[in-house]
């Protein structure tokens, strides 16, 4: 039997993650994978050298709509760090909550997202009516649902007040059964199971090697989380549990993101339960310069470890901004997934990761004995199927 | 406080720089296969690359490469500092003991133009796009907006 090649993305229509997955498939049987990236190289560390500190940070804010505090909240912990600024307690409970909001919509949205591939359209609707209210509790917050330019050097921009508090109550109490009850849904439905299940498995060991982070690592077994391992912002005030498991498959990571996502509730409760009366930033107005040094910013993104790595030589401009950003490693790093799967198992395990892409009509057929390559579109090999 | 690594027969010492975070600067670029065997067999495999950082010096001649581990053992960051001339950019490939550099290695080389060696899957438009050709856009000097 032929070995042909399917290319699967740049682009689709549900994440919008342009990447090309070359998967080489003899019949059903997934042979091997090769990842295509460079369709979106934006240059943000060329553009960070280029422009002010405090410019950098509306840059740093936009690498990503999903986590985008997470980004800021990298970025500007970098900046304190070289500046020595000392955050006052109210700004750091009030960033942990906002990012705990931007993990809960992330997981949640990977969980709809998951469903929707799977051919489960109506969990997908569910998960995203409900995810609608993490994403009006993150406008309460932060200013805006997606992109929120919150976090400044010093603290947050926006205070949260009583009435704010008692709408992040009420919501977690619904969402909290929400999540419960999908958690179910992914753990004893028979069906979702089965496309799950020993599917894409990543061993302990293949884990580490390949240098994977965050959920698909924790999925694994692999015991790292940032907010754990060397806490930051409020996260050594609340107690929470890191979620792992051990089976390393699709299922695995579906889990440990549902089961993290009851973690961010109980971070966000406690928060605001306790949240320190007092000043939301530590200055007026935040520095125009820093100070030369360097610094290693992580946190722990909802994808997982995000670091950040700026160089300053003193001056208005950074002069080294390095990003590493999660799915950096898990997507490029885990093509060994792959093994042993079927062709329909591909764009799960892409998923389980948390990125998505399409398929383009047409495939490029490879011809073994000759080395021939050609591309046909897909209702041609169909006819020629019949 | 430091910490101690059997490398190449004899003790190297770590140097600890913050809370979390160990130092140490590899003279020779290509000891860092050495030094990342040591760390492997330190933490019994209890380690991952975290990332491969590169800083372009040109007022000193050198792109810095930053090898950055996280040891599950010690929980800190394991930052091995190293750098190759720029104008020979020539480095030893970490993939045959850590596969996980691989993408790493790939993005430096694409943006820095730091050939690893022993690493075939070297190329320019990993990332950028292919109008830049073979330009280096985070060397220093490199202007994309006025096309090189």
């Amino acid at each position: 039997m032929p070995v042909i090649e399917i290319p699967v993305g740049p682009q689709h229509p549900a994440l919008h993650e342009p990447i090309l997955l070359r998967v080489r498939v003899r019949g059903e049987e997934v042979v091997g994978v090769d990842i295509v990236t460079g369709y979106n190289h934006r240059g943000i560390e060329w553009l960070a050298e280029r422009n002010t500190w405090l410019k950098t940070l509306y840059i740093a804010t936009r690498v990503c709509g999903i986590c985008n505090l997470m980004h800021a909240t990298c970025y500007v912990q970098a900046l304190e760090k070289l500046n020595n600024i000392k955050l006052p307690e109210r700004a750091l409970a009030l960033r942990t909550i906002a990012m705990e909001l931007e993990r809960l919509h992330s997981h949640m949205l990977l969980a709809a997202v998951m469903a929707e591939i799977l051919g489960f359209e109506s969990l997908f609707m569910l998960i995203m009516r409900d995810r609608e209210k993490i994403m009006l509790l993150k406008e309460l917050v932060t200013g805006n649902r997606v992109l929120s330019d919150y976090v400044w050097p010093g603290g947050v921009r926006r205070d949260i007040d009583d009435g704010i508090v008692e709408k992040i109550k009420r919501a977690l109490d619904y969402i909290e059964k929400r999540i419960l009850y999908y958690r179910d849904v992914y753990e004893n439905d028979k069906l979702l199971r089965l496309r799950l299940e020993d599917i894409g498995v990543i061993k302990y060991n293949e884990a580490l090697l390949y240098g994977l982070v965050g959920p698909t690592a924790r999925a694994s077994g692999v015991r790292i989380d940032v907010r754990k391992d060397t806490p930051y912002a409020w996260y050594d005030e609340v107690d929470f549990n890191m979620v792992t498991r051990k089976e390393g498959d699709c299922l695995a990571r579906v889990l440990v993101r549902l089961e993290e996502s009851l973690e961010s509730i109980k971070i966000i409760r406690q928060a605001i339960n306790k949240l320190p009366k007092g000043p939301i930033a530590a200055l007026r107005i935040p520095p125009r310069t820093f100070r030369p040094g360097e610094a290693i910013s992580r946190v722990e993104a909802p994808r997982g470890e995000l670091i950040y790595h700026v160089v300053s030589r003193g001056g208005r401009t950074p002069y080294r901004v390095r990003i590493r950003t999660p799915s950096f490693t898990n997507i490029l790093n885990s093509v060994f997934a792959y093994r042993d799967a079927t062709l329909s198992d591909v764009p799960v395990i892409l998923a389980s990761f948390d990125p998505c892409i399409s398929c383009m009509e047409r495939i490029m057929v490879v011809d073994e004995r000759t080395g021939e390559q050609r591309l046909e579109p897909i209702r041609k090999i169909v006819r020629k199927r019949r | 406080m430091s910490l101690r690594l059997k490398f190449k027969d004899k003790e190297l010492e770590l140097k600890r720089v913050e809370s979390s975070r160990y130092e140490v600067m590899l003279e020779r670029q290509g000891d860092i296969v050495d030094f990342a065997k040591a760390l492997i067999d330190e933490t019994e495999r209890e380690v991952y690359l975290m990332s491969i950082n590169a800083i372009d010096y040109p007022d000193k001649g050198v792109i810095e490469l930053r090898y950055l581990f996280w040891s599950l053992k010690h929980k800190s960051i394991i930052d091995a500092r190293t750098h190759v001339p720029r104008d020979k950019p020539i480095a030893e490939s970490l993939i045959e003991v850590v596969p996980g550099a691989k993408p790493y290695e790939q993005e430096i080389y694409d943006l820095f133009g730091v050939m690893f060696r022993g690493n075939k899957w070297l190329r320019d438009g990993f990332f950028k796009p292919p109008d830049m050709g073979t330009m280096k856009p985070l060397l220093k000097q490199a202007s994309p907006s006025r096309k090189g």
